[in-house]
This record gives structure tokens, C-alpha cells and sequence, in this order.
């Protein structure tokens, strides 16, 4: 059930309405959010359920343990810690890398011509598993280094857990923004109403108007790069990106659209990243639910156990970080070597910066224009060439796709494309245009602009893009496979 | 060392680390506070401030500062 | 509150305002089209205007396969081809139907491969005739769930993704009006494989009797025809066979025709003819359609 179909807005308004009017206290709210969520995540994929409620009441009680024992028995609290992190691995490890894991060890096996009776695996990924495993990890690791204080409310918690909005594709909150929201009553809040509904609108535009668009003649061209040349393919490389972007970023604004008219705010997932100046700069921008998590829990702690390497021990810890970033996303090489490539990248940007900023101060760079926006075009085009390779679906798939570039430039496959031109590319030319706003100055913006007309007359004419330009037939989102 | 001597300890830190020419840093200082103090740059500023008080924190309490007041507080705690 | 829903309902007559205009701006130029043959030129051709002796249904095959002037000079009758690609067995059946509001041809010809195939292939396409063409208003409100007709009552819906459509149409459509279309470029011969894959999709399968039915009523020969191809799916066509079996239906089965697979360059790609190729299957198909016929 998604959010841009009709049986998803019945849904909401079966659980919105008694929401808001029948319980008078949180706990009842909480209750009725958390049937709500399970009931939803039980249309998607009923067989999981179980295993949702069952780590959620060990990793409850893993969080109470591990704050009792916090300075009474340091040395248990660390274990408990530790433990709830191999949990939540290895539910994520037996799910979604286990069967590539055996299939690479038979054909390792294989090749060393020794004798094995592994065969190959079929076990089926729940969906959101990548989301939610990472909540409870991050839930006892945060707990452990006292950020916040376990939940003594199990309801609560599992609804923490299994937020119905979030729980398929992110973004992949925290405890410690979210859980006291639930501890308060929520009201109806027309603000709130009317902001989620302008970034579900938003949200839908994006994915829509532009990704589903694009989806038809990217897969073309990526599906069968050996019939198609330099042009197609790099032109393909650009779309895609901005296929991602759109459609990642339009579930995001969905979910939390939704989330913030039920009056609760989560973590945001994109700040403009085709406004970054640099490779470091568009991560922080971009997914930024899981680098913020994976920053945060990986990268940090590899970074002050490796302190005294000095640089180098900054640099191990950015390259793997990044790998950690790529493979989440599942278990296949390409994602390996994405990793790999955007950490070679950020370890040269990390180590270019002094000079950087020293050459920028000798040209007097800050404020030239043309030099922010190389700058912003260099980054992109390092990330369309990443986008190759996090869409091919195999490593041989992106050497061939490689292979096309040097056959030369021709013309452009043009079979679909005109809708592109005509649909997606004056919604791309929006979307620029209110990043852009957004990135110089923060107060032309149609859907929040000062005067009421406008504001009203940019929704209507929205909507009505939507429904005569927007791929209506919809399509699943890219990162429900992650 | 008293507290008022460690803050302007660490303000010579930062600044130099960071490459800022000034910072006067409080107890409820945090990294969003500081534009160049990010994940990157925060390693370097914990070595620094290591090497400058001869003290060496264990990663958890690293983990466990939410502002530079409790920073101080572990190098208070570890000075002999 | 009441702010909120004033704006709301301000929100939705403007919304309501422009589907009007759109859809009526729309509705107009769908029913103006020029005499073209793009995609929407030919599926409004033929759900509102075109007639004939001989009508050709089915996808892209009958479109690239069927030249209506060679198998008109054999059979001496005026032969129409609605074939559009990616087209199904419904929307043969709403042709159909639409053909008989305005005539009553003496043939009707489906090349049948794949027509039964699942998926909605680019049915989609005739939405824009909802409220337009009969059979097509009352397919949508027979058969689909209310969700899809509470959708239709929006004409920016109905007509969403037209605007591509109609400029291709204006750009760059041949201005042919039988509805054949030649199929420049070719391979070289290739070797045919057997595949066995038979997916039947049971709606499109009442909509092929409803095409027997109707023809059965207004006394009209119904011809299947198998064009040649190189993936040939062994399973579907004995299931076509006892199909025709049943419905004492000719089926014309020019698939293992060695003519088409002994010289280069008839084929345009795995699964369509060529210019040089339609050519010879037309003739070969009208002379059997000639015996079929009768004098």
C-alpha cells in the first residue's frame, strides 16, 4: 500500500479520524497507532510480523537492562550493548546477505575445485527490514552512551518501532527525537495538517511527474546498454540520478507529510543535494537518515579508536564508513565498489581541503558564482557516474555498460523520450528552481508564499500537473528493495 | 587547572584546529554551534585536546559528551 | 477550521475549473485529429471513424504485417488495419464494436499471437475516448473497479499523458490513412527457437468470444492468423489451434513458413517483418484469405 493510491488514503482516514477525536490521553493514541502500523505492515508482508513483535519486546527489555546496569555493572551494560547490535546484525546479515554470502562461497569453493554441498539460497527480504533494524540498533546504542533514557512503555516503543509511515523505507528515526513526542497527547494542529499535506503533495510531484517519468526510458537504456551509445548512456547516467533523487526523496516527503499531520515529526532525509559543493557536502545531504545513523555509530567509533593514526586513521574510517553506506543497500558487489568509490572520493576531498580553501583565498573565490556552480556540477557528475554503478545489477552489467562509452557519441535513443521533455523536464526545471530559492534566499516559494492566492493557485495547479502529467499507473519505489 | 583556565585552553585549541580566528566556547557549546566542527573535524579536536591536558578519554565517555561543558568535566575528572 | 476548509474548497473548484478546461480543449482536438498515423491517430481512426470490407486487428504485428493495398487487389475489397502496438484482445473487441456502430465488414482478421497474453499492455491508451466511444465507456464501466471510475469522472485523468500523444501526432506522424505502417530496416536471417511459456489471461479470453459472438450475430468471417516470428511458443499455438477447432474458426498459420526465415532482411527484428516482408506476407495472406472467402 502506498502512499500515492486510493486504498492508502481510505487507510489514513480510517485511523486519522478516531485518532484525533476518540482518545483522550497518549496511551490510547499510542495503541491505536501501533494496531494501525501493524495492520500496515501486515499488508505488505504478513509472514514478518511475528519477528517485528518479537524484537521489539527483546530490544525493550534490552534497553531497560542496559540503562539498570549502566553504572551499577558497566562491564554487563557494554555486553547488553553489544548484544542487541549482534541481534539486529543478525537479522539484517540472515535476511539479506546470507544467500549471496552462500552463493559466493559455493562458487569460491568451486573454483578451488574443493568439494562442498552448498547450494544456493532463496530466502525472501522482508521489506523495511534494512529500516527498522537499524531504529532498535541505534535505540541501545544511544541508550548505553545515556543520549536518552529508555522507554518505560512498551506500546510506546513499539510504536517507535513500527510507525507505519516509516517502516518500509525510512526515514530511519531516532529515539531520542521521537519517543517524546509519544510520551504527549497530540492534538489536531492545523499547521501541522496543512504542512503535511503541502509535503505529501510535494512528495508525490516529485515521484510522479518526474521519477516515474524518467523510469520507463532509464530502464531501457540501462537494461539493454549493449544496443545503445555514449549519448544514451550518459544522458541515462544524469536521468537516473535525478530518477533517485526524485523518487527517494518522494516517498521521504510523503512519509513525513503523513507523520506531520498526525501531528509527529521525523527525521529529514534530503537537504537539496544537487546543491552541494562537494562530494562530503552532498552526503550530508542526501539519505540523511542513514549517514547521520551510520556517521554516528560507525564512523565515530572507528575515528576515536583509530585517533591516533592521525590522518590516516580519519581516512580507514571515511572508507569504511562509506563501504558500510553501499552495502547496506544489499548484498551485491556493485554496492561494495559504490561504497568504495564514494569513500576514495571523500578521502581525497578531506585531504584536497586545506588547499582548497587556501586557493580559494588567494582567488578570491567565496562569493563567485561560476566557481560555486563548477563546483556543484563536478559533484554531480561524480555522483551520475556513482548512479551507474549503483543501478547496474551486476559488476560484469557495469563493465559492459562501461565498455559502450569509448564506441563513441551518436545519437540519442529517442523512443519515450518525448514525455520526458514534455512532463519531467519542467518539473526538474521546478525543482531547481525551488532548491536554488531555497539555497539563496529562503523566501520566494510557492507553496508557502506570502500571499493566499498564490498559495492556493499553486496547489490547484499542482494537483492538476499531477493528475494530467504524472505517470498515474504507479510504480514500486526504488528503495522498497533495500 | 581551573575551569575558566580549561575553556580558554580550549579556545586556542579550536581556533587553531578548526582554523577560526576566534572562539569562545561555553559550557553549553555543542558542534551545531560551530560550523567547521563536524564529524570530520571532531577527531582532531579530541586528539588536540588530549595531547595539550595529558589525559586519555576512553572512546564511551567520548561518545557521551552533548556539549563541551561535559568535555570539561572528563578533563577536570582525569587531571591529577 | 473554517479558513481551512474555505481554502480547501477554493483549492478544489480551481482544480475542478481546469480539469473542465483542459478537458474540453482536449476533448476537442481528440476528435479533430488530422488524418494521421501516430498512435492516438490511429486508435481514434478507429474507434470513430473508420470503415472497410476487410478489418485487420491485433498489435504491432498487424500494424507492420497487413499492407491493405496488396491484400485489397487480391481480394478486390476495401481492407482496413487497426492494428496499434501493444494493443490486446479488448481492445480488438472494442474495434470491433465500434466498427459495427458504423458498419458491418464481410471479414475480420486478428492476427492472434500474444493477444491473450496478461498484462494491460497500452490498453490505457483509449482512455481519452471514455465518454467518446461508446464501447469504450462501457467497457471502462463494466469491467473496471470503482476506484478506476471514480478517477474517470476526472478529465485530466482521462486525458493524462495525451499531450505527449497528440505531438507526436502534430511532429512527426506519416500521413498514410489505411493504418499499415512499413517497418524501415532489417536483420539477417536467424534460426527460430521453440519456446514453451503459454500465459492465457482469462478476461482477454471472453473478450475473444465476445469477437466470435458478435461476428456469429451480424454474420461476419472471422480469420486468425499467426504471423511469423522467431521465438515460437509451441504451447500457445496448439492452445490457439483447438481454440479455432472449437469455434470452427480458419486460422491462416504462416509461423513455420520456411519463406520468411530462408533469405536476409525480412525481418525487421525478432518479432516483426520488414517492408520486403510484409509485402510477401500480405500476399500470401490474401490468397488465402481469397480461398477462404470464397467467390
Amino acid at each position: 500500500m502506498v502512499v500515492n493510491s486510493i486504498n492508502f488514503w481510505l487507510f489514513f482516514v480510517i485511523v486519522l479520524v478516531p485518532y484525533f477525536l476518540c482518545f483522550r490521553g497518549k496511551g490510547g493514541q499510542n495503541l491505536w497507532l501501533l494496531l494501525a502500523s501493524y495492520v500496515f505492515y501486515g499488508w505488505a508482508d504478513w509472514r514478518i510480523l511475528p519477528l517485528l513483535v518479537a524484537v521489539t519486546a527483546v530490544f525493550y527489555a534490552l534497553g531497560l537492562a542496559i540503562e539498570h546496569n549502566n553504572h551499577l555493572r558497566p562491564r554487563r551494560a557494554s555486553h547488553l550493548t553489544t548484544l542487541g547490535v549482534v541481534l539486529g546484525l543478525g537479522i539484517l546479515f540472515y535476511f539479506k546477505y546470507f544467500g549471496f554470502f552462500v552463493t559466493e562461497m559455493a562458487a569460491l569453493f568451486t573454483a578451488l575445485s574443493l568439494p562442498h554441498s552448498l547450494r544456493s539460497l532463496n530466502i525472501v527480504m522482508p521489506i523495511g527490514i534494512s529500516f527498522f533494524t537499524f531504529k532498535l540498533m541505534g535505540y541501545v546504542i544511544e541508550v548505553h552512551r545515556e543520549s536518552i533514557r529508555p522507554t518505560r512503555d512498551i506500546v510506546e516503543f513499539g510504536t517507535f518501532v513500527a510507525f507505519f509511515p516509516t517502516i518500509l523505507s525510512g526515514p530511519i528515526d531516532r529515539a531520542g527525537t521521537f519517543l517524546p513526542q509519544l510520551a504527549e497527547r497530540r492534538r489536531f494542529g492545523e499547521n501541522n495538517f496543512v504542512e503535511g499535506l503541502k509535503r505529501v503533495l510535494w512528495g508525490m510531484f516529485l515521484k510522479m511527474c518526474i521519477a516515474d517519468v524518467i523510469a520507463p526510458w532509464t530502464d531501457a537504456v540501462f537494461g539493454n546498454y549493449a544496443h545503445h551509445n555514449a549519448t544514451s548512456i550518459l544522458v541515462a547516467a544524469v536521468l537516473y540520478l535525478i530518477q533517485l533523487y526524485t523518487d527517494f526523496c518522494g516517498f521521504s516527503e510523503m512519509a513525513i507529510g503523513v507523520a506531520r499531520m498526525m501531528g509527529l515529526r521525523v527525521a529529514e532525509n534530503f537537504n537539496r543535494p544537487f546543491m552541494a559543493k562537494n562530494v562530503a557536502d552532498y552526503w550530508r545531504r542526501w539519505h540523511m537518515s542513514l549517514t547521520t545513523w551510520i556517521t554516528d555509530y560507525v564512523f565515530l567509533t572507528l575515528n576515536v579508536s583509530l585517533r591516533n593514526w592521525g590522518q590516516w586513521g580519519v581516512y580507514v574510517a571515511t572508507l569504511v564508513n562509506l563501504i558500510v553506506i553501499g552495502v547496506w543497500h544489499g548484498a551485491n558487489w556493485t554496492y561494495f565498489w559504490f561504497g568504495v568509490y564514494h569513500g576514495l572520493l571523500l578521502v581525497a576531498t578531506t585531504s584536497l581541503d586545506k588547499r582548497r580553501k587556501k586557493f580559494e583565498k588567494n582567488h578570491r573565490l567565496k562569493d563567485n558564482q561560476l566557481y560555486a556552480w563548477s563546483r556543484r556540477l563536478l559533484t554531480f557528475s561524480f555522483f551520475a557516474f556513482g548512479s551507474v554503478l549503483f543501478r547496474a545489477t551486476s559488476m560484469s552489467d557495469f563493465l559492459g555498460t562501461l565498455a559502450r562509452l569509448p564506441q563513441g557519441f551518436s545519437t540519442l535513443y529517442t523512443e519515450e523520450f518525448s514525455s520526458i521533455i514534455l512532463y519531467a523536464f519542467p518539473a526538474i526545471a521546478l525543482v531547481f528552481l525551488r532548491e536554488w530559492a531555497a539555497e539563496y534566499r529562503r523566501d520566494i516559494h510557492f507553496l508557502h508564499a506570502h500571499r493566499t492566492w498564490v498559495r492556493l493557485v499553486s496547489i490547484a495547479l499542482m494537483i492538476s500537473y499531477i493528475l494530467y502529467a504524472g505517470q498515474l499507473e504507479g510504480q514500486s519505489f526504488i528503495y522498497f528493495q533495500f | 587547572m581551573e575551569r575558566t583556565e580549561i575553556f580558554e585552553r580550549l579556545n586556542e585549541i579550536f581556533a587553531d584546529v578548526l582554523d577560526l580566528d576566534d572562539v569562545s566556547l561555553t559550557d553549553a557549546t555543542t558542534a551545531n554551534d560551530i560550523e567547521e566542527w563536524d564529524s570530520l573535524s571532531h577527531i582532531p579536536l579530541v586528539v588536540a585536546v588530549e595531547k595539550a591536558f595529558g589525559v586519555k578519554f576512553t572512546s564511551l565517555e567520548i561518545m557521551k559528551w552533548s556539549n563541551v561543558g561535559e568535555m570539561v568535566n572528563s578533563i577536570l575528572q582525569k587531571q591529577p | 477550521m473554517k479558513q481551512l476548509f474555505l481554502k480547501a474548497v477554493a483549492i478544489l473548484a480551481l482544480v475542478v475549473a481546469i480539469d473542465v478546461a483542459v478537458g474540453s480543449a482536449s476533448r476537442y482536438v481528440c476528435t479533430h485529429l488530422s488524418d494521421k498515423q501516430s498512435q492516438i491517430g490511429s486508435i481514434q481512426q478507429s474507434l470513430l471513424r473508420k470503415t472497410g470490407d476487410v478489418l485487420v486487428l491485433g498489435a504491432s504485428c498487424a500494424k507492420y504485417h497487413y499492407n491493405p493495398q496488396i491484400l485489397g487487389d487480391s481480394l478486390q475489397l476495401t481492407v482496413q488495419n487497426s492494428g496499434v502496438g501493444g494493443m490486446n484482445m479488448i481492445y480488438c473487441d472494442l474495434v470491433l464494436q465500434a466498427y459495427l456502430e458504423r458498419c458491418r465488414p464481410q471479414c475480420v482478421v486478428v492476427d492472434i499471437y500474444g493477444q491473450l497474453d496478461p498484462g494491460e499492455g497500452r490498453l490505457p491508451r483509449v482512455k481519452p475516448f471514455y465518454g467518446i466511444s461508446q464501447p469504450v465507456t462501457s467497457y471502462y464501466d463494466r469491467e473496471t473497479d470503482w476506484q478506476q471510475r471514480l478517477k474517470l469522472c476526472s478529465a485530466l485523468y482521462r486525458y493524462n499523458g495525451t499531450f505527449d500523444l497528440l505531438f507526436r501526432h502534430l511532429l512527426n506522424a506519416p500521413n498514410t490513412t489505411n493504418g499499415y505502417a512499413v517497418k524501415a530496416g532489417a536483420v539477417a536471417r536467424f534460426d527460430t527457437v521453440v519456446v514453451r511459456n503459454l500465459k492465457i489471461d482469462t478476461v482477454k479470453v471472453c473478450h475473444l468470444e465476445n469477437i466470435v459472438a458478435l461476428c456469429r450475430q451480424h454474420d461476419i468471417r472471422l480469420v486468425f492468423v499467426l504471423s511469423p516470428r522467431r521465438h515460437h511458443d509451441v504451447e500457445q499455438e496448439a492452445w490457439l489451434a483447438d481454440v479455432c477447432q472449437h469455434y470452427s474458426i480458419p486460422l491462416i498459420n504462416e509461423l513455420h513458413e520456411p519463406v520468411y526465415y530462408s533469405r536476409d532482411g525480412l525481418f525487421f527484428d525478432d518479432s516483426h517483418l520488414s517492408g520486403p516482408g510484409a509485402t510477401i506476407f500480405s500476399q500470401r495472406v490474401g490468397s488465402r484469405l481469397k480461398a477462404i472467402l470464397g467467390p
